[in-house]
This record gives C-alpha cells, structure tokens and sequence, in this order.
C-alpha cells in the first residue's frame, strides 16, 4: 500500500458519508482504477456501508404508538416540579429591596466609622487599660497579663483599622453590594420580559 | 388525567393542545427547538409530547441497535423512555441555539453506553437472536430472490459482528446510519471532537469489513 493508497482509504470514508467534491472523487476514480486493491476495499466498504444503513434503518413495526407517549407524560406528571434557577428566583422587587438596603448600610457604615476615630481616640485618652482592667476583674496577675496584651492589640488593630482604611472598605462593600443586586434586578426584570413575550 | 366517576378531568396545559393521538395540533410546522423551548419555558408537556411522537420510533431504533441481538434481556421502549425522561429532566441545561435531535441521540447513547457497562460487568448477556432486522430485507419486494437472501444474511451478520464492536465505535456507527446524521451532528451528539468521529467511523468500517471478509 502506497501513499496514494493510504489517501484513498481516506477518500472513499468520505464518499461513503457522501462528503467528496468532485475533484476529489475524480482523483479518487483514477486511483481505484488502476489500483485492483483499493477497488476491491471500495467495494468491500460499500457492502458494509449499504448492510449497516439497511441495518440500522428504523421500522415501522419498531413504533410502540400512543400508548408511548401516554406512559411518559404519567411518569413526567407524577415529578416533582423543578425549583426555578437562581436567576428566575430574584424578583425585581426584592433586587431593589436590596439595593436600597445595601445603600442605606453603606452609607451609615461610611458616616459612623468616619466619627468612630474621634469617639474611640477619646476614650483611648481617657481611660488607662491597666487600671481598668485590674480594678473590674481583680484577675490573677499571669491573667492580667495576657489581658493587658490582648487589649493592648486590640487597641493597635482597632486604631489602625479604623483610621486608616475602615470607612473606606466598609463603603466600598456596600458599593459592591449595589452593583451585585442591580445585576439581580436587570436579570429579574429581562426575566420578567421574557415570560411575558 | 383525573377521573371522577364519569367525568374525566385533564390538566390544563395539556387540554389546551392534544390530540386523540397524544400529539400537539398544529405542530407540523414547528421546529424541534421550537417545541423544545416551549417545554423549557413553560412546561409544556403537550410539546414535548409532540417531540416525542417524533423521535419515538427513531429512539427506540437506536436503542435496540446499540444494545443489538445480544442483549435482547433489555427492552428498548425502556431505555428509550427513560432518555426521554432524562431529556426532559435536562431540560434547563438544553443551551439556546443548539440542535434538539443530537442533543436527544447523546442522551440516549448515554443510556445504552451504561446499560451496557451494568451488563458487561454483571455478565448477564442472554443470546437470542433478533431477526427483525432481517424479517424486514426478506419482506421487500425490490430485490430478487437470491440477492434478498444474500442482503439478509449481510444484515444478520452486521447485527452479530457489530455486538463485537467498542461501546464507542457502536454508538458513532448508530448514530451515522440510524438517522443519517452528520458528523458535526455526531461530535455533538458524543461530545467528541469531528476529527475523533471520523476516526471512529473509519475504525468501525474497517473492523466490520475485516470481520465480514473472514466469515466468508
């Protein structure tokens, strides 16, 4: 079998599926006719293409009738109907529910910790931890240690949070909240759209 | 369908458009996709119902021919229903611009494919032989005697050689003859690249004429 063999196999696959244009088969007849091998292949694949269309073709005598049908739409009937997609439960109303609720948070959010440096920087200067803490708990020394430290970091988290970025990621996430649900509401209402058309 | 003494009571949606044969009216026009969305979005058994008429004698051919003589202990009006059960299940997942007909066949090449792993690994083939498929060659007047019986033998040997094919090759070879589906069709319908489906095709032929020739 030589290259323009191995290429005639290809060809006549492709005659078979009825995929060949006509340079193609020309090329393909030319071969076939000098090459006995490759004839007998093609006619050899034909049988099998022919017997195996003949095979596979569907019967009359295969239709069960009606009563098919019948026996399906039961067995659908008696199925639990689908929960609907997450997209088709955001109602338009809720979606706008939420943003006005995320726009109420993100705004208080932003207006309280931008007081909140101030309130807490007073009370810091105010109130000596040590002090406070040994006076209310009357708590065991290695006790009052491992307070002192906690309240201390928290103070350090707390102070830095607050004055440097918490007013900022607090309105940032409402803002992110917003555009969230305005998706939600576009989605609700093309949703809506839809039904309706 | 709810019956109370004499009186028949039929759930709407399927009042508004059936006929007596279980069919939509009307529908003749309708593309599968159509009628599919219609399912899809309004749970609309009446279409779906219609798509089912359609493809119920072609499913059903495909089933039996996957499965073959072979495994005649399985009935394929089962395995068909339960595809149809499937596609319908799946039907949220049918994505917008596909094609119904391969989507439906993969779903039912999916259905024979595990039907027989269960029976390969519980080895509970049963061969009997089906002579449907031959019955049918036999009974077409076209041909002449001896090369009706010739052609019959051909189509009885096909059913047998094929049981000897790859689950995979089986499902391409089905697919390609049963309906007359494309390869594009094919690849879809197998979730398989189209360069892959020819291959499997080619394969397929060559193992069936190889097995053919050595029988003679």
């Amino acid at each position: 079998m030589n290259g323009e063999c191995v290429r005639a196999q290809t060809l006549i696959q492709l005659l078979l599926d009825g995929r060949i244009d006509a340079s193609r088969r020309q090329a393909l007849d030319r071969h076939v006719a000098t090459c006995p091998a490759c004839a007998a292949a093609m006619d050899g694949y034909h049988r099998v293409s022919s017997s195996a269309s003949e095979w596979a073709r569907p019967r009359a005598s295969e239709d069960p009738g009606a009563g098919f049908n019948d026996r399906l739409l039961k067995m659908l009937e008696a199925e639990a109907p689908p929960s609907p997609q997450f997209w088709a439960r955001r109602s338009w109303r809720r979606s706008g529910l939420s943003i006005l609720i995320a726009a109420v948070m993100a705004a208080a959010g932003g207006i309280w910790l931008a007081n909140y440096t101030n309130v807490w920087q007073s009370i810091s200067a105010d109130v000596d931890p040590s002090d406070w803490m040994r006076s209310l708990a009357q708590i065991p020394d290695a006790m009052h240690e491992i307070a002192i430290s906690a309240w201390s970091a928290l103070d350090g988290l707390l102070s830095s949070v607050a004055t440097v970025s918490a007013p900022n990621w607090v309105t940032e996430a409402g803002a992110a909240a917003i555009v969230v649900n305005a998706i939600f509401l576009i989605q609700a209402i093309s949703n809506r759209r839809r039904q309706s058309a | 369908m709810l019956e109370f003494g004499s009186i028949s009571l039929v759930w709407p949606r399927f009042a508004r458009h059936m006929s007596p044969q279980g069919s939509l009216s009307g529908a003749a026009g309708v593309t599968d996709e159509a009628l599919f969305e219609r399912t899809c979005r309004d749970d609309d058994h009446a279409a779906f119902s219609e798509l089912v008429t359609r493809y119920r004698v072609r499913v059903i051919a495909l089933v039996r021919r996957m499965l073959t003589s072979s495994q005649t202990a399985i009935d394929p009006e089962d395995i068909a229903q339960e595809a149809f059960l499937d596609a319908y299940r799946r039907r949220q997942t049918f994505r917008r611009g596909a094609q119904f007909r391969p989507w439906l066949y993969g779903i039912a090449v999916n259905r024979c494919v595990d039907k027989i792993r269960v029976m390969d690994r519980e080895s509970t083939l049963t061969l009997l032989p089906s002579d449907e498929a031959s019955e049918s060659v036999i009974a077409s007047a076209e041909m002449a005697p001896l090369e009706t019986v010739i052609r019959s033998q051909e189509i009885s040997d096909i059913d047998r050689e094929i049981t000897h094919l790859p689950a995979k090759l089986r499902a391409v070879l089905v697919l390609r003859y049963v309906d007359d589906l494309s390869y594009e069709e094919i690849a879809s319908a197998c979730a398989l690249p189209i360069g892959t489906v020819k291959t499997h095709l080619f394969r397929a032929r060559a193992e069936l004429k190889r097995r053919l020739e050595d029988e003679r």
